[in-house]
């Protein structure tokens, strides 16, 4: 097991190693002015000594490698260029943890909700509960999010008047955003969960256990759910990194100071110490979370064999 | 007024701008709770911002939200207040000034004033704000209000001339002494504006980079301090109670909630969440008018949405197309149907709001140009004329033009949309519409690879000499358009140095006059104006856009 | 067991002569049904399925006025009229008109052409290569499944909007062929993911296992045991996946990078409409239904082929 650990460890650096490449690489070759913010035009001199601080006049594998070793030697991803005097650091750092509140809640709701669903469907196959929690799950993701959200924020905020329209900091705050962000979640695993127990149902050792005369909740309870929960982990991946990243749209939509902005604005502006820094940081994230997932699931589950 | 960053024409930044930069943004409340409003409560007022700004160094920072918040917590040489409807040059930061007889050099007495942390005012912390504008070392994209004005200042940004051969001077603690490279008759339009703030040196020099980027790397000495800035959530201001006007100053509080999203602003303000909002949206507009307890304020903004031909382009390089281009549009149509008559058609350059000393509006005297040229020439008669110049054939049909805009949002589709079915219906032309994100769109046309763009350009300072300078061969890069005419600049030249009113806009009508008729470089579309609604409790906030008064007289009552 | 004793002996006492030939009875070993092939019974176990067919015949109505739709209403679907801005649904529009006075009858339907078109060959393309993808990794286990692996963790962490940008820049242009590069250069790396997981399992199941030590070649197993025995979460992914890319393109076009004007689609008309839906609801409601009964039918359709397709649940 310590073996598979560091041979994982291992990849997860060597991966991480070429996102880092790759997307240094891409942003900049993508066109754009990474000075646009300031004015429309600035004094050549003003300009090229911008470019001079923040490097931009050397090459792009120049920039590479000064840019690798700060990484590496002082774990610096350096200051960034749309929001002067801001460590991009210490930007990922407070915008995540702000983005993990909703996002994590949600997470729990939605998988809690989504599995209950699930399961209720699976046992009911064909009968109108089934129906129910299928139709719930389906309106869950028929809706995009920004409509959800702005018709949410406009019935609760602005006709009832029960929950603040934006705003950070307050429990009062979380209510929707957490609501918005965990109808996917709830779609997703009711109908993967649901799909899975009916795979799993249909098995040998299903029958056998059955046959033995088990009774039905037991043989779901000791055998169905472990091996109909497995299959779902590999989607926790993407949902768990995607607590800390953030959710542009109802980040916006309810003023969430969180990481979701940065995603997308760095690279609207050409932010490009912002860009590397919410890639390697939702890069990293994911690695890691890959690395635990699939060390409990070889845990889990004993066919698969940890060489 | 730099719209330039927010010149995408986004929507938003109509709200925005209203909301974060003009000086009508501020307010303040009272009574807390209960709406008791009574002496006991704090008086607070709740603004927004629609983007976190950039960073709180005027010297840096350059964007309209920063604006908002730095008209509250600096205290410029002089305010522009409104007393009975009129529009007022105070004194602020200094107490009295005056000129030598030629106007080339002004002495500004500044006032007994105190940082947010007791120490005092000196003249040199304006001479080094104004100072460091102009340094390229420093990095200011707001160096292009003073430069050409201030002796040597064109050359110290340019690096030819060192920051000691500036015509600023602090002569002693509170005698600042600034030098003009010649007579300059709107001098005065410029204190108020970022490029004339005063800067802590020691401040900056202790924090560096990090100076502005947060709200304890920040110190000011206008009415109002930061409390605390979220960063793109909130930032709270409380009064300075170190601010020498500290007694006329009614808030205990502004408050800023930075919201991205245009419905969350409206919905914001709908519930109460919010004392005042801006929209160009005709729905919102409706719905507001209809609420309670509110009043709305139309005010023209001088800023012109516009669209600009790139003349070094071999079909834009003919005049008559360029004409033709700018004829062809139904400025009356485009109001309606694209702007909802939230702005106003504009056949002009230099916006509607702009002033001229004493003879008032400039566009009140002078009619505009395109008015004239659209009755007497036709579109279409001129398209084809400018084929048959260029050899093109008679089918403009075959015509495909790019059309670059500066944004990518749904707004911005609808609007493209809107401009490809127009030149196809008038012209027969195909437009190709071409999306960028700004930082694309500066780069394409600053590097001359469009044909056609669009955007949103306000005046940096209350003259017509801050549109229209911006087509000299000097200037030429703001809008780059790459089109120069020695007349023009000629007449512009004679415009900056001359001190009688008449005749100056006697000379701005010329040069506008030889804009449209021999350039047709620009083709402008709409003149901007705002539409704030502010629940009714708030008093005594700025009527006009070009006001810098901030939230200093704002007060609060019975909310 | 003494009666068995008994019985020996009985026959042992039997003369050969009480026994006669009676032939070999060709039909005992006959099915008593007609053969059915895997296709044909899914077909059939299908067409049993009344909820799955109701999907199916909902979808082909759908795809009738898509392709029919923008003719019908005698509306261009760009044509602009400043006299008839955001209209309500009325006899002359069924659907009401945009902010612009355009039809939206005419652009929902030619809204369809693109979303439909991206939704599902951004969907089938995505999850052919994701489950080959998957399948291979899984299959060959050790080095290969930790490179392919490695290979897809890099492509989803590479930002997204990057690689769209990127590739509108390479091919200047925004049109649905870019879209859909866009879209599935990384969409499938979610299934292979997915599917990976799903066959690590099957791997040890005992018919896997025999079919390897009978040396059937691993394209084989992996087409014909692995996938198979797949196909329920495949093809709950695929219809979660249509409407994702439907999804995915309508984010593209709210962060302004979506299908270039002007062509449209569903998820562009929502996010237009999104700001004034309390004043003009239609405008959202109408591209919105479209995507629900798109995403409804898929999904109920889908989970009928599931059935019918799983070959564990043949009858």
């Amino acid at each position: 097991m310590a073996k598979f650990i560091a041979k994982r460890i291992g990849y997860m650096l060597l991966t991480l190693f070429i996102v880092i490449t790759a997307t240094f690489f891409l942003m900049h070759s993508i066109p754009g002015d990474p000075l646009a913010h300031m004015a429309r035009n600035l004094p050549e001199q003003t300009r090229a000594n911008y470019y001079e601080k923040y490097g931009l006049d050397k090459s792009t594998p120049e920039q590479y490698v000064i840019f690798m070793k700060n990484l590496l030697t002082k774990g610096e991803m350096g200051e960034s260029l749309r929001y002067p005097g801001r460590e991009v650091t210490d930007t990922l750092m407070t915008n995540s943890s702000v983005s993990a509140k909703p996002g994590g809640l949600a997470l729990v709701v939605g998988l809690v909700i989504g599995i209950v669903l699930g399961i209720i469907a699976a046992l009911n196959k064909n009968k109108w509960p089934d129906y129910i929690v299928m139709f719930i799950a389906i309106l869950g993701i028929t809706v995009p999010v920004f409509v959800l959200a702005s018709v949410l924020q406009y019935v609760f905020s602005v006709k009832l008047m029960v929950l603040p329209t934006t705003g950070w900091g307050s429990w009062k705050n979380v209510v929707l955003p957490v609501v918005v962000l965990s109808f996917g979640t709830i779609a997703t695993y009711a109908r993967y969960v649901k799909s899975n127990m009916l795979d799993v149902m249909g098995q040998d050792y299903i029958l056998t256990a059955e046959a033995k005369g088990v009774s039905r909740f037991n043989v779901v309870k000791s055998h169905v759910l472990k091996n109909s929960f497995l299959p779902c982990m590999t989607l926790l991946v993407g949902q768990v990194s995607g607590i800390f990243t953030g959710s542009f749209v109802v980040e916006k939509i309810f003023g969430i100071p969180g990481l979701g902005f940065y995603y997308i604005n760095s690279i609207n502006d050409r932010d490009y110490t912002m860009i590397i820094g919410t890639t390697i940081f939702a890069a990293a994230l994911f690695v890691f979370v890959q690395l635990v997932v699939d060390i409990a699931y070889s845990l889990m589950d004993p066919r698969i064999r940890v060489k | 007024m730099k719209k330039k960053l927010v010149a995408a024409l986004v929507a938003a930044a109509m709200v925005l701008s209203l909301a974060a930069c003009g000086g009508k943004s501020d307010g303040g409340s009272s009574g807390g709770s209960g709406g008791s409003g009574s002496a006991g409560g704090e008086m607070y007022y709740n603004n927004y911002l629609m983007t976190e700004p950039s960073t709180l160094d005027s010297i840096k920072g350059n964007d309209n939200y920063s604006r908002g918040i730095l008209i509250n917590t600096m205290e410029p040489l002089t305010r522009l207040v409104e007393k009975d409807g009129e529009q007022v040059r105070e004194a602020a930061g200094a107490e009295s000034w005056e000129s030598n007889e030629d106007g080339t050099v002004w002495t500004f007495k500044i006032r007994d004033n105190k940082w947010s942390d007791g120490q005092e005012v000196t003249a040199e912390d304006y001479a080094y704000g104004i100072t460091q504008t102009l340094n390229p070392e420093a990095g200011s994209p707001n160096s292009f209000f003073t430069a050409s004005f201030i002796k040597n200042g064109s050359k110290v940004v340019n690096g030819e001339a060192s920051v000691e051969e500036l015509g600023v001077k602090a002569v002693d603690d509170k005698t600042l002494e600034i030098t003009l490279e010649a007579p300059t008759p709107y001098f005065m339009s410029l204190t108020d504006t970022r490029a004339c703030y005063p800067v802590r040196k020691d401040f900056v020099e202790k924090y560096g980079e990090t100076y502005g980027s947060e709200a304890e790397n920040f110190i000011g000495n206008g009415p109002f301090k930061i409390e605390s800035w979220v960063h793109n959530s909130e930032i709270t201001l409380v009064k300075n109670e170190d601010y020498w006007d500290a007694d006329n100053v009614k808030l205990d509080k502004v408050h800023y909630a930075i919201i991205n999203d245009e419905t969350a602003v409206f919905n914001s303000f709908d519930s109460g969440q919010l004392d005042t909002c801006s929209t160009g949206s005709e729905e919102w507009v409706g719905r507001f008018d209809k609420k309670e307890g509110v009043e709305r304020l139309d005010a023209v903004i001088p800023s012109m949405r516009f669209d600009f031909f790139n003349v070094k382009d071999e079909l834009f390089s003919n005049l008559n197309i360029r004409k033709a281009f700018v004829l062809a549009v139904d400025r009356e149509d485009m109001a309606k149907t694209i702007y909802q008559d939230m702005h106003i058609p504009a056949y002009w350059w230099v916006p509607q709001a702009v002033s001229t000393g004493e003879l008032g509006d400039y566009r009140d005297q002078i009619e505009g140009p395109l008015e004239k040229m659209a009755k007497e020439e036709d579109a279409k008669e001129l398209l084809l004329k400018g084929m048959e110049e260029l050899n093109l054939g008679s089918d403009p049909s075959k015509l495909t033009v790019k059309y670059s805009m500066s944004a990518t949002t749904q707004w911005a589709r609808n609007y493209g949309e809107y401009v490809q079915q127009k030149y196809k219906d008038v012209l027969g032309v195909n437009i190709e519409l071409d999306f960028n994100e700004w930082s694309t769109f500066q780069q394409k046309t600053n590097s001359g690879e469009y044909q056609m763009g669009n955007m949103i350009w306000g005046t940096d300072y209350d003259d017509p000499m801050s549109m229209i300078s911006l087509f000299t061969t000097e200037n030429s890069s703001n809008i780059p358009t790459n089109w120069s005419n020695e007349e023009f600049d000629s007449l512009i030249a004679q415009a900056g140095k001359e001190m009688d009113e008449a005749k100056r806009v006697e000379l701005y009508a010329q040069a506008e006059e030889i804009l449209f008729n021999e350039g047709c470089n620009i083709c402008p579309l709409v003149n901007e104006m705002q539409h704030i609604f502010r629940y009714s409790y708030v008093k005594n906030v700025d009527k006009k856009y070009t006001s810098t008064s901030g939230a200093k007289y704002i007060y609060i009552e019975g909310r | 067991m003494m009666v068995n004793h008994d019985v020996t002996d009985m026959m042992e006492n039997i003369p050969d002569e009480k026994f006669k030939i009676i032939g070999i009875d060709k039909d005992a070993e006959a099915p008593s049904r007609p053969r059915i092939g895997y296709w044909r019974d899914a077909w059939r176990r299908l067409r049993e399925n009344k909820v799955a067919f109701v999907a199916l015949i909902i979808l082909l109505i759908l795809i009738f006025f898509i392709i029919f739709g923008p003719g019908i209403s005698g509306y261009e679907f760009e044509q602009i009229d400043s006299d008839a801005i955001n209209q309500g649904p009325s006899a002359e529009h069924w659907f009401g008109t945009d902010d612009l006075g355009r039809d939206l009858f005419a652009r929902v339907w030619q809204a369809g052409r693109v979303s439909i078109i991206i939704g599902i060959l951004g969907a089938v393309i995505a999850s052919v290569v994701g489950s080959i993808y998957g399948g291979i990794a899984a299959y060959f286990g050790g080095a290969v499944d930790d490179i392919m692996m490695r290979i897809v963790e890099v492509l989803l962490s590479i930002p997204y909007l990057i690689i769209v940008i990127l590739i509108s820049v390479i091919t200047d242009s925004k049109s649905l062929g870019t879209m859909l590069v866009a879209l599935t250069l990384t969409g499938w790396c979610g299934i292979a993911r997915l599917v990976r997981g799903q066959m690590l399992q099957l791997k040890s199941q005992e018919y896997v296992l025999a079919a390897n030590a009978l040396g059937v070649a691993p394209i084989k197993i992996i087409l014909k045991h692995m996938i198979p025995n797949t196909i329920g979460m495949i093809i709950v992914a695929i219809t979660f996946d249509i409407p994702g890319y439907i999804f995915s393109e309508a984010f593209l076009s709210y962060v302004g990078l979506g299908i270039q004007p002007p062509s449209t689609s569903w998820g562009a008309l929502a996010s237009a409409a999104q700001q004034n839906f309390m004043f003009y609801p239609y405008q959202l409601l109408f591209p919105a239904l479209m995507i629900a009964l798109t995403m409804l039918s898929f999904t109920l359709l889908g989970d009928g082929l599931r059935d019918a397709l799983d070959p564990k649940l043949r009858k």
